[in-house]
């Protein structure tokens, strides 16, 4: 009988383990952003900070004692989870803003160079580069009403890379050129690619056989992970206009045969897994859906951009459980640590929540929102768009003001009780 | 006895600016406009050399390896001409940190550093020696418009690495190149003037290597071949 319960606590902890080892965006293929370990219930100290040369948009993954991310200075970072200290640092040829992958001892990361790298996890040398036809950013003509009309931007907002997705030795990730790509992980041959008709900043889920990823062509796409053949499509709201309610850019999350996704067109969708048919639709009334949902026993949670709520649903019928409001607008997804809920926001806040009642716990503001460069955040979090946006003909200038806060797109990493996050001020943080 | 508590009087003298030395030092520039954050590491190398690095964040300067490091008692001088317009740093061991002059494309600004810590300082992969079997010559054929044949060699020179290119099209053209790091098994050789990357994995022992020259929005795979007896 001892010898049964030794055995089951040792599966128990084998899938633990299994688990805690996935060092993927959002946790794994599937992107379930949930974690067993338990974050903080309470804010403690700075465990460490680490500076980069530029901004971080890429989410921390863990493995072998480090932590891995990207930074838009071109580099990929593997620091010591405990001390904060550089292990290696490899530059790439373009910002870093994808979250690493990190399987069998290859970390796998998409570089603005339009390439996606193998490094060798441990030293961070370069395995090989694969090629695509090259990234670029989501652009429209006057797009968010950016004068002058006929001006082509690209998008401001189109702040991540594709993040990879490792299955079966095979590394899935989409591309600025609109194509989502499978390639081998060992050598880096191309397995397959899938066109789509604009750009791919989502990252694809995959579960069950099949790729899933929206695309800025406003349809969501299902394909087969073997051969790269169309499942089904699944289209979302257009803007002709000033293209601001187009385009997927959050990555979806799969759970109980329903892939759910969030939408530019301000609509988070839950789908059939098999066959794409709309199962509900939540709707936020312009504010876009750019993160990637956590689904936790049967709540689906989420948060928005310009509202910038939290939002939690009963994840099979879409109806509401709490909505709360966050600091700043919300392209930092929840991960679900213990009973604990931590998102970043545009106001530089990483915030912790309860996962029952929503309702703030506590919350961190990064060296950067306390700097506040340029008056860019008025005193609750807003944006202070008088100095932000202060000519009509504003888009280079909206960038770096708006960015400069110590805003967190990154996704928190939960690990052993610290809480691990990148921020626009250039620091990766250590919280506990 | 004496002898020996000279021998000790000295060995601390000369132990003891480097420790006072070493470290992570961090501050802010008050530039026009904006406050520029910096940090500098110096710490001293196994021969007792002294290095450093300098990370600029928001400049995306992330440990860019200083090209020289004297350090005079408590006066220190790092260069890091790998960074735009040349970074000279001269600073001065003063109140738990450095009082420091910073000069950049001509600007100049003085500022004072805080010691925050231990060392981290960064050190290129451009200053590590290449690989024994990485040295030679090799030798092969690209095609852009018409084929062209390129020499490669490589060596370390005063325990860097260096590389020779040349390319012999309609005319015979010296690659100025400016970074080779080899360390790894990746080889990257860059010519900054001409925009031109050549880069590549290469094999322990291996007498090819599959490599890719990029310029001008050309990325051109080819192999180079080891020329027998070199």
């Amino acid at each position: 009988m001892k010898q049964l319960i030794w055995m089951a606590l040792t599966a128990v902890l084998a899938v633990a383990a299994f688990a805690d080892d996935v060092a993927m965006f959002r946790g794994g293929p599937a992107h379930p952003g949930v974690t067993s370990d338990q974050a903080p219930r309470e804010f403690h100290r700075v465990k460490w900070k680490f500076p980069t040369g530029g901004r971080i948009y890429s989410s921390p993954v863990t493995a072998n004692g480090l932590i891995y991310f990207g930074g838009d200075d071109s580099n990929v970072y593997a620091v010591d989870a405990e001390t904060g200290v550089q292990k290696w640092m490899t530059t790439t040829g373009g910002p870093v803003n994808s979250t690493p992958a990190v399987v069998d001892g290859n970390l796998y990361v998409v570089s603005f160079d339009g390439r996606l790298y193998c490094l060798d996890a441990l030293t961070g040398d370069i395995k090989w580069k694969f090629a695509t036809e090259g990234e670029r950013r989501f652009e429209a003509k006057g797009i968010h009403g950016f004068k002058p009309r006929n001006q082509t931007f690209p998008d401001l907002f189109d702040t991540f890379l594709s993040s990879p997705a490792v299955v079966d030795g095979v590394v899935y990730f989409g591309c600025g050129d609109g194509n989502i790509y499978a390639v081998n992980g060992s050598d880096g041959e191309l397995k397959w690619k899938f066109k789509t008709n604009d750009v791919v900043h989502s990252s694809p889920a995959v579960a069950g056989g099949i790729v899933y990823a929206g695309s800025w062509d406003s349809y969501f796409y299902a394909i087969d992970a073997a051969t790269g053949a169309l499942k089904w499509k699944f289209q979302g709201g257009e803007d002709p206009v000033i293209h601001n309610q187009v385009g997927f850019q959050s990555s979806p999350t799969v759970k109980d045969g329903i892939v759910y996704t969030g939408c530019r067109d301000s609509n988070l969708y839950a789908l059939d897994a098999l066959t794409g048919k709309e199962v509900f639709r939540s709707n936020n009334q312009g504010s876009w859906v750019i993160v990637t949902p956590a689904v936790v026993g049967d709540t689906l949670l989420y948060g928005t951009s310009d509202s910038r709520v939290v939002r939690a649903m009963d994840a099979k019928t879409g109806k509401d459980k709490y909505l709360e409001k966050a600091q700043g607008f919300i392209f930092s997804s929840p991960t679900v640590a213990g009973d604990v809920i931590v998102h970043g926001t545009f106001a530089g806040t990483l915030e912790a929540r309860d996962l029952a009642t929503g309702k703030l716990l506590w919350s961190f503001r990064t060296d950067g929102a306390k700097q506040n460069p340029f008056w860019a955040l008025t005193p609750t979090g807003d944006m202070n768009t008088q100095f932000v946006f202060n000519t009509q003909y504003f888009y280079l200038e909206a960038t770096v003001k708006e960015f400069a806060p110590g805003v967190v797109f990154s996704t928190p990493l939960v690990s052993k009780g610290v809480v691990y996050f990148g921020s626009t001020d250039g620091n990766m943080y250590a919280i506990d | 006895m004496m002898h020996m508590n000279l021998m000790i009087l000295f060995a601390l003298a000369t132990v003891h600016p480097q420790d006072s030395v070493d470290g992570r030092y961090e501050g802010v520039i008050h530039m026009p406009m904006i406050d520029q954050r910096v940090i500098l590491d110096i710490d001293h190398g196994p021969k007792g050399e002294a290095r450093g690095s300098i990370i600029l964040p928001g400049l995306n300067v992330k440990g860019e390896s200083a090209t020289k490091v004297t350090i005079d008692g408590d006066k220190i001088h790092c260069e890091f001409a790998g960074i735009y317009g040349g970074v000279e740093v001269n600073a001065t061991l003063a109140n738990s940190g450095l009082d420091a002059e910073f000069k950049q494309a001509g600007n100049v600004a003085p500022f004072h550093l805080d010691r925050i810590g231990a060392a981290q300082v960064d050190l290129s992969k451009s200053l590590i020696p290449l690989p024994d079997d990485l040295i030679g010559t090799w030798k092969g054929d690209y095609t852009a418009d018409f084929t062209r044949h390129l020499t490669l060699v490589l060596k370390n020179e005063g325990g860097l690495p260096v590389a020779e290119v040349t390319v012999v099209g309609k005319r015979v053209t010296k690659v100025p190149v400016d970074h080779v790091e080899g360390a790894g098994g990746y080889l990257v050789i860059k010519a900054s003037p001409f925009g031109m990357t050549i880069e590549g994995p290469h094999k322990k022992g291996a007498d090819e290597i599959k490599l890719t020259i990029s310029y001008a929005g050309l990325e051109i795979p080819f192999t180079v071949r080891r020329e027998k007896g070199k």
